[in-house]
This record gives C-alpha cells, sequence and structure tokens, in this order.
C-alpha cells in the first residue's frame, strides 16, 4: 500500500520525539477513506499528484497546489499556490479551506503537516519512487484517497498497458545506447542526473543506457568523466519551449563537442517535468524518448 | 594598621624575560611618588603590578595588609583608582557618560542626586564640563585624557564611600595635554593627595615630575636605581647614566635661548 | 543629563508601543482572513464563545495555534538575536561583530546540514527503518552550535583569561571550515536535500508549534532575564578589559557568561527558525544612533526592538506571496541591508569606527 495514512510512521517519529526530550502531540489524525468520500476541496501538492487528480477528472476540486504542480498548466494557473512542496505554510493552506491534503511523500515541514492535522484535515503522504511500480502505485493511491477508486482503476489500467507495450517495444531494442541526461549547463559546468535519479529511471524505461552511471544523484560532471562517459545522444530539459540548442550543448572545445552525441548531433529536449515527474504521462515521455534515438523502431 | 599599600621584592618575567625585579615601595597617605625612567625601563609594568591589574612572578602587592590577588575586584576597584593611557573607543559614548562609567559600580550605594553630584564635581576639576555631551569619540587625544582623569576622580569619590585610604595611579596622564590643563590636572593630584590620597604617577616630564614629586622613583631595566626627595635624584650623573643625554641639572641655556618651566598650583582656569 | 533620561522613557514608550502594534498586526493578519473583533474575542476568552461554528473553530486553531505560537517565537528569536548581538559588540569592542562570531551559527548550520543530508543513511546503519524524526534537527542544530562555541571558547582561553580577538580569529576558521564541510555534504546531497538546506539556511517561522516555543523559551529567556544586570559591566569592558577590572568589573566571569548566555539563546534560535541574518548587527546599531552606547538602555531596548522586526518581518513574509511565504531571512536582509547602509552614510559620527 502506498498511501501512507499518517499514523503509523508518525507514531513512531512521535516515540523518537519523545525520547529526544521533545513530546510533539500527535492523534488528531482523522479517518482519511472516511473524510475522502466528502472531500471537495482538495489541497494538492506534488506535481505527479496534482496530475493524477487532474486526469481522474478532480481538476475542479483541487483548491490550492504548490510550485511543482505545473501540469496542465492552463488548468493550475488560476489555483493559488501554497509555495515549495518543502516549505509549506499552515495558515496558507488553511486559508484555501481544503478538507482532504494529498501530499508526496517529503511535503512539510513536519510541524506543519502535524498542524493541519489538528485543524480536522486528513493528510495522505504518497510515496513516490521512480519506477513503473512507483506511478502505477501512485494512481491507486491518490485515487483511493480522493474517493475515486474506480476512475483510479481505469487510469491505472491504461497506464500499465501503456508500460506494457512501451515494455514490448523496447525488448527489440538490440542495442541499448548510451545517453546522458543534462539538467544544466551553466558556465559550462555539466550537472547531470546519475544513478538512483529520475533521469536513470526514465532511461531505463526508454531503453537506453545511463552514461553518467560512475554518478549517484543530480551532480556535476567532470569533463574527462563526459569524455569517458561517451553518450550517443544528449537528453535535456525543456521549460515552456525553450530548450538549449545543439549550437550551445555541442559549442567547440567543450567536453560535450568530443562526444559520439556530438558528432551525430544527438540531441532530445524534453519538459521537465514530464522527463523526471514520474505520473501517468511516464510511459507517453519514455516512448518519445524512445522514438527521438531510435528513430528505426517506429516502422512498425 | 598595616600600610595603604605595600610592594615587597615585587618581579615580573613573561617568556623568560624580566620585565621588573627587586621592587619594594610603599605608598603613604598624602604622598605624590612619580616613576622615571626611559622608554621600556618598566615603569607600566610596575603600575599594573601595584594595581593588582598583573600578577607578580614573584614578591606580593598588598593593599592594607591583604594581597592584591585575594581582593575581589570590586573591592579593589574602591582602593584605588587608575587613569590609563590614551584610550578610544569604538562606541560613540558621550564624556559624561565616560565619566560616570567610574561610579556606576562601587556608587550603587548612593542615590541618584550624590551620584550626579560627584559626576558634576569631577567632570568640573578635569575641566571637561563644557564637553559633557560631545561624543567621545569625537575629543581631542587631550580631551580625552582629561574625561579619563574625570572617570578616575568619579572612582575614587564614590570609593570613598567604602574605603577610608585610597591610591591614585596615573600612567602618562600628562602626555597629550596643553601646559595649562597639564599643571592643572597635576594641581588637582596634588590636592587630592593633600586630602589623604596616595599619588603614583608615572611622568615622562622631568621638570614636571620635579615639581609635584614628594619621592621621585628613577626606573632602569626593571630596578629602581634612584628614589628620593627630587633633589637628591635629579643630578647630573644620573640623568646621563638613567637617560642618556649628557644634560646638566639647573643649567641655563646659552644666551639669549628661553626656557620655561613649570609651577605648581598657578594654571588660570579658563573656559571654552 | 536629564534630558537624556527624559529622551530614553520617551523611547522605551515608543518602542513598547510599536511591539504591541506589531503583536496585533502579526495575530490579526494571514493568510485566512479573519476579521479582528474575533481574533480579539478568540484571544480574550481562547475561543470558547463560539462553540458550534464551525468557522469560528477554525479561526481560533488558527490564531491560538499558528498565529500565537508563531508570534511569540519570532518574539522570542528577534529579542534574543537582537541583544546577543548587542552583547557581542560590547564583548569584542567591536560594533561589527554579530552573534556568529562566537561560532554558533557555523556550528549549528553543519550540524543541521548533517542531519538533513546525512540523517536517514546515518539512521540506516543503525539499523532503524524510516527517517529521523523531526526534532532531530533542531537539536542537532543547537547542540552542534553549542559544542562550536565551547570548542572556540577552549581555544581562546589560555591561563583562565579568555582572548576576546583569538576567539574572532578562531571564529572566522571555525566558520571557513564549517562552510567547507556543509559544501561536501551540499556535494552529496541530491535535489530535495539541497533545496531543504537552501530553504534551512534562508530560516523561516513557518512550523512554529507551542512545542517549539516551550522548548526554545528556556533558552532564550535567559539572556532576556540577564541582561539588565550586563549593562554596566559591559560599559565598563568597553573601555578595555584592563580598565575594566580597575572599575571591579569581574572581567573574566562576565565574558563567560555572555558567551554563554550568547550561544544558548542563538543557538536556541537558529534551532527553532534557521539563520537569520541582520538583525542581531542592524537593530543594535540603529538604536545606538537613537539613544547611545549605554548598554543599561541599549541592551533592553534591542530586545523591544528586535523582537518587534522579527516579527513584522515573518508579518510580510507570510503576506507578501500568501498563501505561500518567503524565507524570513530574505525579508530581513531585504530590509536590514539598505537600512544599515543607509544608517552608515546618514551618520558621518560613524566614519571613525
Amino acid at each position: 500500500m502506498s498511501a501512507a495514512a499518517s499514523s503509523p510512521p508518525l507514531s513512531r517519529r512521535a516515540v523518537l520525539g519523545t525520547l529526544l526530550g521533545f513530546g510533539f502531540g500527535f492523534g488528531l489524525a482523522a479517518d482519511p477513506a472516511r473524510a475522502a468520500a466528502s472531500a471537495m476541496r482538495i489541497a494538492s501538492l506534488g506535481g505527479a499528484v496534482t496530475e493524477i487528480l487532474w486526469r481522474l477528472g478532480a481538476g475542479s476540486r483541487i483548491a490550492i497546489v504548490d510550485t511543482t504542480s505545473v501540469y496542465p498548466a492552463e488548468v493550475l494557473r488560476e489555483k493559488p499556490n501554497a509555495g515549495y512542496l518543502r516549505a509549506l505554510s499552515a495558515e496558507g493552506l488553511l486559508s484555501a479551506g481544503p478538507d482532504l491534503v494529498i501530499a508526496a511523500e517529503g511535503a512539510g515541514p513536519a510541524a506543519v503537516l502535524t498542524q493541519i492535522r489538528e485543524a480536522g484535515i486528513p493528510v495522505v503522504l504518497v510515496h513516490e519512487p521512480p519506477t513503473v511500480e512507483g506511478v502505477l502505485e501512485k494512481i491507486r493511491a491518490v485515487g483511493h484517497a480522493a474517493g475515486l477508486d474506480a476512475p483510479a482503476e481505469t487510469l491505472h489500467r491504461t497506464v500499465e498497458a501503456a508500460f506494457a507495450a512501451l515494455a514490448g517495444r523496447r525488448a527489440r531494442i538490440a542495442r541499448p545506447a548510451r545517453a546522458l541526461v543534462v539538467l544544466s549547463l551553466a558556465n559550462g559546468r555539466v550537472m547531470a542526473g546519475g544513478r538512483e535519479s529520475t533521469a536513470d529511471g526514465i532511461l531505463a524505461l526508454a531503453g537506453l543506457r545511463n552514461a553518467a552511471e560512475g554518478l549517484t544523484g543530480f551532480k556535476p560532471i567532470t569533463d574527462e568523466a563526459i569524455v569517458a562517459a561517451a553518450p550517443e545522444t544528449v537528453v535535456v530539459m525543456s521549460n515552456e519551449g525553450h530548450a538549449l540548442s545543439p549550437d550551445t550543448v555541442f559549442a567547440p572545445g567543450t567536453a560535450l563537442s568530443q562526444t559520439p552525441a556530438a558528432a551525430k548531433r544527438s540531441l532530445v529536449a524534453m519538459d521537465g517535468l514530464a522527463l523526471l515527474g514520474f505520473g501517468p504521462r511516464t510511459p507517453e515521455t519514455a516512448e518519445a524518448l524512445m522514438r527521438a534515438v531510435y528513430p528505426d523502431l517506429t516502422g512498425e | 594598621m598595616s600600610d595603604l599599600l605595600r610592594a615587597e621584592d615585587l618581579a615580573y618575567a613573561v617568556a623568560g624575560r624580566v620585565l621588573v625585579e627587586d621592587i619594594a615601595l610603599t605608598a603613604e597617605p598624602g604622598r605624590i611618588q612619580i616613576v622615571v625612567g626611559p622608554n621600556g625601563a618598566g615603569k607600566s609594568t610596575l603600575l599594573r603590578l601595584l594595581s593588582g591589574e598583573l600578577a607578580p612572578t614573584s614578591g606580593r602587592v598588598t593593599y592594607a595588609g591583604e594581597p592584591a590577588a585575594a581582593i575581589p575586584p570590586w573591592r579593589l576597584a574602591a582602593m584605588r583608582a587608575v587613569m590609563p593611557q590614551a584610550l578610544r573607543l569604538a562606541f560613540p559614548f558621550s564624556a559624561a557618560e565616560v565619566a560616570r562609567i567610574g561610579l556606576d559600580g562601587i556608587g550603587r550605594g548612593l542615590d541618584r542626586r550624590a551620584r550626579d553630584a560627584i559626576l558634576t564635581e569631577a567632570l568640573h576639576r578635569a575641566d571637561v564640563s563644557h564637553l559633557a555631551r560631545r561624543s567621545y569619540p569625537t575629543l581631542s587625544g587631550g580631551e580625552q585624557a582629561r574625561v579619563q582623569f574625570a572617570r578616575a576622580l568619579c572612582q575614587l569619590a564614590a570609593g570613598r564611600t567604602l574605603a577610608r585610604q585610597q591610591v591614585l595611579f596615573l600612567d602618562e596622564p600628562t602626555a597629550s595635554l596643553d601646559l595649562r590643563h597639564q599643571t592643572a590636572l597635576l594641581d588637582v593630584a596634588a590636592d587630592l593627595a593633600g586630602a589623604g590620597t596616595a599619588v603614583i604617577a608615572i611622568l615622562h616630564d622631568l621638570n614636571l615630575a620635579a615639581a609635584y614629586a614628594d619621592e621621585l622613583i628613577a626606573l632602569q631595566a626593571g630596578r629602581i636605581v634612584a628614589r628620593g626627595r627630587p633633589e637628591t635624584v635629579l643630578r647630573d650623573d644620573l640623568v646621563a647614566r638613567v637617560f642618556g643625554v649628557p644634560w646638566c641639572v639647573g643649567e641655563v641655556p646659552e644666551a639669549g635661548r628661553p626656557f620655561l618651566l613649570p609651577r605648581r598650583g598657578v594654571a588660570v582656569r579658563q573656559q571654552g | 543629563m536629564s534630558e537624556a533620561r527624559r529622551r530614553g522613557v520617551a523611547v522605551f514608550a515608543g518602542l513598547a508601543l510599536l511591539l504591541a502594534a506589531i503583536l496585533l498586526l502579526s495575530l490579526g493578519s494571514g493568510a485566512v482572513r479573519i476579521p479582528p473583533g474575533r481574533v480579539l474575542d478568540i484571544l480574550l476568552q481562547g475561543g470558547a464563545s463560539g462553540a458550534g461554528d464551525p468557522t469560528f473553530a477554525r479561526d481560533a486553531l488558527v490564531v491560538l495555534n499558528i498565529r500565537l505560537p508563531r508570534t511569540l517565537l519570532g518574539l522570542m528569536v528577534g529579542a534574543g538575536l537582537a541583544v546577543s548581538g548587542a552583547l557581542m559588540q560590547g564583548l569584542f569592542r567591536n560594533p561589527l561583530a554579530d552573534p556568529a562570531l562566537v561560532g554558533v551559527s557555523a556550528g549549528a548550520g553543519l550540524a543541521a546540514a548533517t542531519v538533513i543530508v546525512l540523517g536517514d543513511r546515518l539512521l540506516a546503519a543503525v539499523n532503524l527503518p524510516g527517517s529521523l524524526p523531526y526534532t532531530a534537527l533542531p537539536v542537532a542544530a543547537f547542540s552542534g552550535g553549542l559544542a562550536t562555541t565551547y570548542g572556540l571558547y577552549r581555544v581562546a582561553t589560555r591561563a583562565g583569561r579568555i582572548s576576546v580577538a583569538t576567539m574572532l580569529l578562531a571564529g572566522l576558521a571555525a566558520a571557513a571550515l564549517a562552510g567547507a564541510l556543509t559544501g561536501l555534504l551540499v556535494y552529496a546531497s541530491d535535489d530535495r536535500q539541497l533545496r531543504d538546506l537552501t530553504f534551512w539556511s534562508l530560516g523561516s517561522l513557518s512550523g512554529a508549534t507551542w512545542t517549539k516555543v516551550m522548548t526554545s523559551a528556556p533558552a532564550i529567556l535567559p539572556v532576556l532575564v540577564t541582561v539588565p544586570f550586563l549593562g554596566r559591566g559591559l560599559n565598563a569592558l568597553v573601555l578595555g578589559e584592563a580598565e575594566a577590572f580597575h572599575l571591579g568589573v569581574p572581567v573574566e566571569r562576565l565574558k563567560r557568561v555572555a558567551i554563554l548566555l550568547v550561544a544558548v539563546a542563538v543557538g536556541a534560535g537558529v534551532a527553532a527558525a534557521g539563520v537569520i541574518g541582520f538583525v542581531g548587527l542592524v537593530v543594535p546599531h540603529g538604536l545606538r544612533l537613537l539613544i547611545g552606547p549605554e548598554h543599561r538602555r541599549l541592551l533592553p531596548a534591542c530586545a523591544l526592538l528586535g523582537g518587534a522586526l522579527l516579527v513584522l518581518a515573518d508579518v510580510v513574509a507570510r503576506l507578501v506571496v500568501a498563501p505561500a511565504e518567503l524565507p524570513i531571512g530574505i525579508v530581513t536582509a531585504i530590509v536590514g541591508a539598505p537600512v544599515f547602509l543607509w544608517l552608515l552614510l546618514g551618520r558621518s559620527a560613524l566614519a571613525d569606527v
């Protein structure tokens, strides 16, 4: 079960907290499932959570979002914004008058979530592992929390089927190409996605091999390591249609210009949230990435 | 009754270097003792030892028979006051506030009117009444020195409510003062001595020292090389030996060249 | 002199009024709109009268459990920082000293970064599941701050005497070292931890609970209560350590007490609200221009104005981008830095500082 109704982890925290001499009081957690059925105003915190709610047809019930909730933009532009997921304000959230909070795991500060619960508003935290199973379970968890189990089942089946189709195509890739996900390119310094990052997850789904396998998480990578990684394609983030051009990425004299990707001028620009967000759009995104790198696979 | 202040076999060394040694000294009520000597002779170190600020390497300093180190700071503060060499402040205290710091601690038992009276009197005697509200950092060096003198006077006046006998230490008090204020300050010190305070001062000006000292103490390389009435200490051979100048005591310069000697108790008071 | 006294009384009355007004403003404003009458009603009757009205219950909760502890915490942290700043400036005889000089902030920052970045990994290493309780961060920050100050204090103490100059230099070295180690942790952090670090280092009163108020109070109140007794000694200390001793001040004890009080108060402030800059510098500075450097007036005035300004900054922080909120350190620096410059330019008397 990926929907963590707050009580079990929090009571453990309460025990540890008491040991440390800080007896924070918990125990006002209402039953989220019961509140959910009538939840008409949802505080939706986390890009994937918001996207799922929208796909489940609950977009109009979203009362307030966070800064990571940016898709679909036209729906969310009008919603009040509670700020960054991990630096929320209790009163700010309460001012939207929510009767349910669904938040990606890691929302906080924890004391703010406690204050929300003290106000009698259930808080449901959703786990976010960057895997196929993670996405599928997240859909069910969000749907259950919002009392939309049936639509969630439908979406679950759709997304599951898309992942299955993706897996089928992926199986036809004879030799996975080496790809480098470049998060940013500031002043010539490359920030790349290594192992255990969301970038690594999406590359795996797209049938690509992470060229930055020596890194863990998003880290700056040295020029030598870029040359050694020898990516055959470079993936960059686009933001509202703006992305780095091949001329910038493969500028003469840079380490990236000395990679096989530069020789083929193989550069893929993809929307940041779609690429790294691990929501319902993930299969499509992975497929788009796969098509961009393996154009031959399309002749189906 | 033991002596007001007594130092025996006093020595102080730091990092193996002896700064003063073999000092014996007794301060008596009503007496002005002036320490003279070249730079590095150990004059300031001696003053710091006597005031209890430094603990001697050997020997001892006693106030009324009690070792200075054993007397709590607040009680010591009632028995002696120190006017330091030039002192700059990082904060814009007014002159009156700086002087008042002298009686804040020891004068706690006094009512506000008594404290105000002490402050007014001290500012007047140091001739800084007209500077009272000026910011201390904006005063000239000489004006600052007089404010510090007023502070020491405040401390003595407040301390008189706790201690019957007191010592006033002056570390080169006249260094940045004009002639009028040099004699005015030393006149006030002499008045205090007249009223029973023991005064121990460091002076560079031998003429001033000779004019005011009951006992002159000549210090060289950390040792007392001569002491006594000014006329017995200030001799040609001592001046040559201690200060390294072949000047003769009492000699008038070549014809026509003017010279000027200080006189006690005649400073004209003028405001402004 | 009586004029100065009258001026002092007027300034204190003004500061008290300002503080009262800001406290009411803080309790009366926020993302949730509550009429002022209802706020007063809730405060005076503890929210008992409105039973039955669901919006009243929610408003009572917002006022009593969110705004009130937050306001009190801001008041304490601001007062503690400003008083600590003034204490440090007196102790170091330098108007540019700030509480960070005794190493509290550096140590607290490093400890906090360690918890944020390595916390869960450390927990896993000792075979405990899940993640650290959120009390781990303030506890670590507080202990890290105190430990660093104690280390600096030991380095700067020779033969029972503390050299404030050595402490200042060692403090700079400690800050550089802590900064470098924090940099290492930044390197090891993932995206989310990095953002946590950034937000923590900008400070916030968000998440202020009664528990936080109650645990911070025993650390911050001592410095506020002791302050009236330190003014005289600090005045004397401004003349110099030798002069203070001549005046009967137990200099070493005063330095020890001041450093301890500052370390505990700033440590608790940093633990409760993260790093909040400029309050410890600007408040004493401004007040010195207004009422002079006399510490018996300055220190209590710092408590009043420091508390008032931090609460005001928090009101701004939570209103400008409501329902989200700005880190409070941004507000204090955006307002504090220009005010500081203006103070410097406006007073030529400070040119020789």
